[in-house]
């Protein structure tokens, strides 16, 4: 079940003052972020966040695409290594 | 064949039918890889399989293996893993590297100190991740980025990272 529109995204609080913050002081620090049901918002764009997943942060750079989904989505719970076969990564800009 | 230069690509997971059939889990990204290779070997580089009509079934394939006619022979198999020689692989793009070649590397700080190995490469979504193991402590993870993977000296088998710096009293609610 969908959440209802009259309330608007989830967003605690704290997290809008640390954005501020951050915003504020020109640095492109990270965020620690608990909540991981926190609706991701236009306004985090090019922000990072690292996103709790029950044991550590997993960074995660909020880009266009991510735009109302929430930021557990991006940090995974479970670990898999699995095998590297042909798997490729490509360093980004 | 030296079996430093091996990479697993694939499983047989068990037998399909009354010909010996075999059924094969891939571990690739490119189906090609493994539909293209040649030769594939055991772990210890000794043995040589040899996979003959390849054809898709469900999330897996099955193929033929020379000398497998019945399922007796080919429940003998189940639960081989098949490596592949590491240099038939195609040349990656620029900025582009292989899990495979990444991983072990040595990651070094801008100022030349060591900060650990890289455990493995994740991907939650949000882009490629360096997961970097320090001796006697906990992993952690770096964004695979220009502005915090500076450098990559595949030759001399080291990355250069930024660590990412966290906001300020950012552990208050």
């Amino acid at each position: 079940m969908s959440r209802s529109v009259w309330k608007g995204p989830y967003i605690p609080e704290y997290i809008m003052k640390k954005v501020d913050a951050v915003k504020a002081s020109g640095r492109n620090d990270v965020i620690k972020l608990y909540d991981r049901a926190t609706t991701i918002l236009p306004q985090f764009i090019g922000m990072t966040f690292g996103v709790y997943n029950g044991q550590k942060h997993i960074p995660v750079l909020v880009t266009d695409q991510m735009i109302g989904h929430k930021f557990g989505e991006f940090s995974l719970t479970r670990t898999y290594y699995g095998h590297g076969a042909d798997k490729k990564a490509k360093r980004g800009k | 064949m030296s079996n430093n230069n091996l990479i697993c690509i694939a499983k047989i997971t068990g037998t399909h039918g009354v010909h010996g059939l075999l059924k094969v889990k891939s571990f690739t990204e490119n189906v090609e890889t493994l539909l293209q290779a040649k030769n594939l070997y055991d772990k210890t580089g000794n043995k040589t399989f040899k996979l003959n009509d390849i054809k898709s079934h469900k999330d897996g394939f099955l193929c033929k293996i020379d000398g497998i006619e019945n399922p007796e022979d080919g429940v003998l198999l189940r639960g081989q893993e098949l490596y592949i020689d590491r240099d038939t692989l195609p040349e990656p793009d620029e900025d582009e590297f292989y899990y495979v070649d990444l991983i072990g590397l040595d990651a070094k700080l801008v100022n030349g100190d060591i900060a650990g190995k890289i455990l493995a490469v994740q991907n939650h979504g949000a882009g490629d991740m360096l997961e970097i193991k320090p001796d006697g402590a906990k992993s952690f993870f770096v964004p695979f980025t220009e502005q915090n993977v500076p450098e990559v000296k595949m030759k001399d088998k080291y990355v250069t990272i930024v660590p990412l710096s966290y906001a300020a009293n950012d552990d208050d609610k």
